[in-house]
């Protein structure tokens, strides 16, 4: 019996797959993220970890960007068009706090509590995790 | 130090378009930004990192990213805009 080729999907996470997905427009700026992570374990072995969580990351970011393009074609005029109204119209933004009173319907107070509350979770988590 | 989070003016219109669930997912991954936004496992440098304020994160998974604005100084993280393809 002969050994038979295993047909294997390209990885997503493979750089030359994320480029083949992600829109020529970003192109240059996760070369330039990568080369400089790359760098970075060059000099230190550790920032592997990192690397990974770049390619990863940027996988996800390639198929959300190139979804939104096919989605509208005008994804980044429309972009560029928004963040040049919203820099003539500032208005100054919104805590995340007051997002969330709005988003679940309760009071400020109680939305702080909410999102203090997971910031808290959060820390006890990462010091349980060292 | 915890870092104030901001949503700016285009976010809050791109919520809009958001489900209930994106939203949560979007409060939810800028949760460990606010304690440490310089850390790169919680956020990630933009292009080479020559302006080390300027920083993006997924959420929801695998469904969304947003850049970030990082102000050391006033202590505070401003999304500054999202891409999500749930």
């Amino acid at each position: 019996m002969s050994a038979q080729p295993i047909h294997q999907e390209p990885d997503p996470q493979d750089p030359e797959s994320i480029l083949a997905v992600l829109p020529e427009q970003e192109h240059e700026v996760f070369l330039a993220e990568i080369r400089q992570a790359a760098h970075a374990v060059g000099d230190d072995i550790t920032a592997y970890r990192f690397f990974k969580k770049l390619l990863r990351d940027w996988s996800v970011r390639a198929r959300v960007t190139r979804a939104a393009l096919e989605r509208n074609p005008n994804y980044y005029e429309d972009l560029e068009a928004a963040r040049r109204e919203a820099e003539t119209n500032p208005g100054g933004g919104m805590p995340i706090e007051e997002f969330i009173a709005q988003h679940k319907g309760i009071t400020l107070d109680e939305a702080t509590g909410y999102w203090n509350s997971k910031v808290e979770e959060a820390r006890l988590a990462r010091q349980s995790g060292q | 130090v915890t870092y104030r989070i901001i949503l700016s003016d285009l976010v809050l219109l791109q919520l809009h378009g958001f489900p209930f669930r994106a939203r949560d997912a979007l409060i939810a991954g800028l949760v460990p930004v606010c304690e440490d936004p310089h850390n790169i496992m919680h956020s990630s440098p933009v292009g080479d990192g020559e302006d080390p304020s300027k920083r993006w994160v997924l959420f929801d998974g695998s469904a969304g990213f947003a850049r970030l604005t990082v102000d050391d100084e006033a202590q505070t993280v401003t999304v500054e805009d999202l891409n999500w393809a749930g």
